[in-house]
């Protein structure tokens, strides 16, 4: 069985005026365990809205999405979110760390809110900040560290819950490319060792770094590619190929 | 031209946040109504009509000082709130390629605007809040009642001098900020890299020490006239010690929590732990603040309504008769037997004449002296008086003849002659078998009496001593050397009170006649040479209600300013707040935090920083309490028990208008953090 199974999930938003937008129509596709998945579309093309319901911050108008067998399309809000909390690991572009936090209780957050004793705590935070090459920058607060560092954090605090799937939303968009490719390096070894991984981002050069690639336009998956066998510079050829066909309007699947 | 778009980019400036610069306005506007109103009332005509209007308006004069000092602060704390917001839109048209000189020229349009506009919109509804005024006044304190509208020009003018003034400064500080500011740090404006709350462990002792201190003088000080005198050093302590307080010892002990590892790594602390350490460290000031004012709202006015409303009693202490007379000698052995039963006669009479009887007639004969004592010796010289550390240290000596003391308190005492019967004041105790004045003679104490009970003796300021002689004569002699020093000191005094029988509204001629009768100049020579001093229940009360009238009126307007002022600081920082954790908000929700706990953190931030000042008030009031019954003994007022319900109305009456705001201007901050910081 699939880790993430989403089945013609759609999304609709009413305006203000009552006109009814369609975010997503009828979007369906699998995650097996220990894949790394990118989806890829343009500006409105849905990617936020996919990602707000796989994370249950919202609900869906029709379909459904679960989670290793779970349902979450009838989470309640609790449950929804001790759901987030326990089951699932983000990463956004802007990072959205705490500012009043240091970097480690930043990252502590999702166990303490989970009710975790300091000792296991302690017991997942130092094996997880060496790996993530944070263990000299515990104490300091967000803005004393750079872009690449804040990310990192992020992707610890996302990782300590030890999540089932991480997410990440245009992990990549804040970053410089050095900063970049240190990230993409590290979702990597995540992903080796066994940690599931689904972003969604804009970056070729990031989507490059996966094993398989969604695209997704007008609210339905459009096409999606496999790396298989290529080097990530194929790929990436590959990837921008697919990429010009999707904007330059070609109605074929 | 382009002075007009200046002008046009200040005003829609100022109307894009109007969220900010609206209540500004008002609060300026409000203050300078009411700054008016105080100017007014110390020169308005009806006034004159009051009763002691003297006082009343040194009061006002007083007020409208205190008012422009605190309008001056109070705007300078929301103005930075504007000028925070201001600052980003600044670093834009900077980035657009405007100068410095360009914003500065912005900035002070904008400041005419504000600052012509509120005094203008301050002035005319100060006016008619003034005539309002002057007739409640009037009527509080009793006096004729005139419904014209006069418009002052001088307290106009006066008013919009000092507010001019105000606006002066605070362009200046907003120029100083855009004129030393990095373009750069201009465009970030708001809230970018603050630094973390350090805690300042020595900053926060220093401030519960601070506090302890105040606290003990209130507490230990027990003689009223001290506790008049400390009252202000108590005072600014109370002052220093909250800010200190609020700003220092809250962060440091929300850092003190943080290295409890067991405590704050747990789900209920967590969040609220850590954003309080940053709230406080932004908030400390405002806090305390608030704290500062709602104590003095409290203090003011339960004390002016206790005043107020214990005139009744207050009288009574005063004046233990309906009419008091008290005769002074110019020289010690003036007033003779002879004489003062030729002034009881002549009292007497003139009281048959205006319709009434003498009854219940209360009168003593007594030598008096105040000094320092000092192990049994007493130092009536001012050298001596100098030397007192506190007024409890000053004794008043009042020397009866036996017979009087036995009359008096109804005793039977006897002493052999030359020798004194010692009543101490409580509480006190003599380590002499004698009394001995430096510069006098001594009297040996044959032995120790009850403590004085009779009122006259036990509400002045300073602890009195009855010293019951064989005959006063003897007491004379001890005392006659310290006749020629300076000052006077020692003084015979003939006490002689009598309830007339009369309304209270006939009192007012037959004291008018007495005071005429039997003035000094009417009587010289035939009665012996004397002063007088005549008090009559009525016309005391009718005075003090005019006087305690305008206190309490003041203490009023006063309170509903600092209520005001309260409120803008607390709308202001629920505003302010709510900016700032609009972001935290989403984040924690992505997190996983569900909505019913960060409604439950909020909750239990936004009550502890909100109900902190009004908790730490509530302890400053309780420890200011018995300073203030104690100088409220000063005026006369014993009941702790009407002061204490006063204070006590006053408490729950302010508490619930607090609590009333807190729950208006939290709708302001859960729409602006929680529904605005909601991801979409």
């Amino acid at each position: 069985m699939a880790l993430l199974e989403v089945n013609g999930l759609k999304k609709t938003y009413h305006s203000r005026g009552g006109q009814a937008v369609e975010a997503l129509r009828n979007v369906t596709f699998t995650v097996e365990k220990g894949e790394s998945v990118a989806v890829m579309g343009e500006s409105g093309s849905g990617k936020t809205t996919l990602l707000n319901l796989l994370a249950a911050l919202d609900k869906p108008t029709a379909g459904r999405v679960t989670l290793d067998g779970r349902d979450l399309t009838g989470l309640s809000g609790s449950a929804a979110a001790a759901f987030r909390r326990e089951q699932l690991g983000f990463v956004f572009q802007e990072f959205q760390l705490l500012d009043t936090f240091t970097l480690k209780d930043n990252i502590l957050l999702p166990l303490v809110l989970s009710g975790f004793k300091p000792q296991e705590m302690r017991g997942r935070l130092l094996p997880l900040c060496e790996q993530l090459g944070l263990l000299g920058l515990l104490n300091k607060y967000p803005f004393e560290v750079s872009g690449g560092q804040k990310q990192r954090a992020a992707v610890a605090r996302a990782m300590i819950s030890h999540p089932k799937l991480l997410l990440a939303d245009e992990p990549t968009g804040a970053l410089d490319s050095h900063a970049s490719d240190e990230l993409l390096r590290l979702f990597c070894e995540v992903n080796a060792a066994g940690q599931t991984l689904m972003m969604v981002t804009h970056s070729i050069k990031a989507a490059s770094s996966v094993r398989r690639v969604l695209f997704i336009k007008d609210g339905v998956i459009f096409h999606q590619l496999y790396r298989g066998e290529l080097t990530e510079r194929q790929f990436y050829q590959k990837i921008a190929d697919a990429l010009t066909l999707l904007t330059a309007g070609g109605d074929e699947r | 031209m382009k002075r007009l778009l200046f002008l046009r980019l200040a005003a829609t400036g100022l109307a894009r946040n109007r969220q900010m610069s609206l209540p500004f306005f008002f609060t300026a506007a409000g203050m300078v109504g009411v700054q008016y109103l105080f100017r007014y009332l110390q020169a308005a005509p009806a006034v004159e009509g009051v009763y002691g209007a003297p006082a009343v308006r040194s009061l006002m004069a007083i007020g409208a000082n205190v008012l422009a000092f605190f309008s001056l602060l109070f705007l300078f704390y929301t103005h930075s709130f504007l000028m925070r917001r201001r600052k980003k839109e600044f670093g834009l048209y900077h980035a657009l390629g405007m100068g410095k000189r360009h914003l500065g020229i912005i900035l002070a349009w904008e400041t005419l605007l504000l600052g012509a506009g509120s005094i203008a919109a301050g002035l005319v509804p100060g006016m008619l809040l003034a005539k309002l005024a002057e007739l409640g006044l009037v009527r509080l304190a009793g006096g004729p009642v005139d419904y014209g509208l006069h418009v002052d020009l001088p307290a106009a003018l006066a008013t919009a001098a000092v507010f001019g003034g105000i606006f002066v400064l605070l362009l200046a500080g907003g120029l100083r900020q855009i004129l030393f500011a990095r373009s750069l740090a201009l465009l970030q404006g708001e809230a970018k890299g603050e630094k973390p709350p350090r805690a300042n462990y020595l900053l926060g002792g220093l401030g519960v020490l601070t506090l302890a201190g105040a606290y003990c003088i209130a507490v230990l000080c027990t003689n009223p006239a001290d506790s008049l005198a400390l009252f202000f050093p108590a005072a600014a302590l109370v002052t220093a010690g909250s800010y200190l307080l609020l700003m220092a010892g809250s962060v440091a002990l929300c850092r003190l929590l943080q290295k409890k590892k067991g405590y704050y790594y747990r789900r209920a602390h967590f969040v609220s732990v850590g954003f309080m350490s940053w709230r406080m460290k932004r908030n400390g000031a405002g806090l305390a603040s608030i704290c500062l004012l709602s104590t003095m709202v409290l203090v003011m006015l339960s004390g002016a309504a206790s005043l107020y409303f214990g005139v009744e009693e207050a009288a009574k202490t005063r004046c233990p008769r309906e009419m008091c007379l008290t005769f002074t000698a110019e020289q010690p052995g003036e007033l003779t037997d002879q004489n003062r039963q030729a002034l009881a006669e002549l009292v007497q009479r003139e009281t048959a004449a205006c319709g009434g009887a003498a009854a219940e007639v209360w009168s003593y004969h007594s030598l008096q002296i105040a000094g320092v004592v000092k192990e049994g010796r007493v130092m009536t010289d001012r050298q001596g008086m100098d030397e007192a550390l506190t007024f409890s240290q000053i004794w008043q000596f009042v020397f009866l003849d036996l017979q009087e003391y036995n009359r008096l308190y109804g005793a039977a005492e006897s002493l052999p002659a030359g020798q004194a019967l010692l009543c101490l004041p409580q509480g006190c105790e003599w380590p002499q078998s004698q009394i001995a004045f430096a510069g006098g003679g001594s009297l040996p104490v044959a032995r120790l009496g009850a403590a004085p009970t009779l009122s006259e003796f036990t509400v002045t300021a300073f602890p009195t001593a009855v010293v019951a002689v064989h005959d006063l004569s003897e007491a004379a002699r001890v005392l006659s050397p310290l006749k020629g020093q300076e000052g006077q000191l020692v003084v015979e005094q003939w006490d002689y009170a009598f309830n007339t029988g009369l309304s209270d509204a006939a009192q007012k001629p037959l004291y008018d006649r007495l005071c005429a009768a039997l003035a000094g100049k009417v009587t010289a020579g035939r009665y012996g040479r004397y002063s007088l001093s005549c008090e009559n229940r009525a016309v005391w009360r009718g005075e003090s209600l005019s006087l305690f009238g305008g206190v309490l009126y003041l203490a009023l307007l006063l309170s509903l300013v600092f209520l005001c002022g309260t409120v803008l600081i607390v709308y202001y920082k629920q505003l302010s707040e709510g900016y700032e954790d609009q972001s935290r908000f989403g984040i924690l929700q992505q997190v996983g935090m569900t909505d019913r706990e960060i409604r439950k953190s909020v909750n239990s931030q936004l009550l502890t920083v909100f109900f902190l000042p009004l908790a730490l008030a509530t302890l400053h009031l309780g420890f200011a309490f018995p300073m203030v019954r104690r100088v409220l003994r000063l005026f006369g007022l014993h009941q702790a028990g009407l002061y204490a319900l006063i204070t006590l109305g006053c408490l729950v009456a302010f508490g619930l208008f607090y609590l009333l705001v807190y729950r208006l201007t939290s709708n302001v901050y859960y729409r602006l953090a929680v529904r605005g910081g909601r991801p979409s």
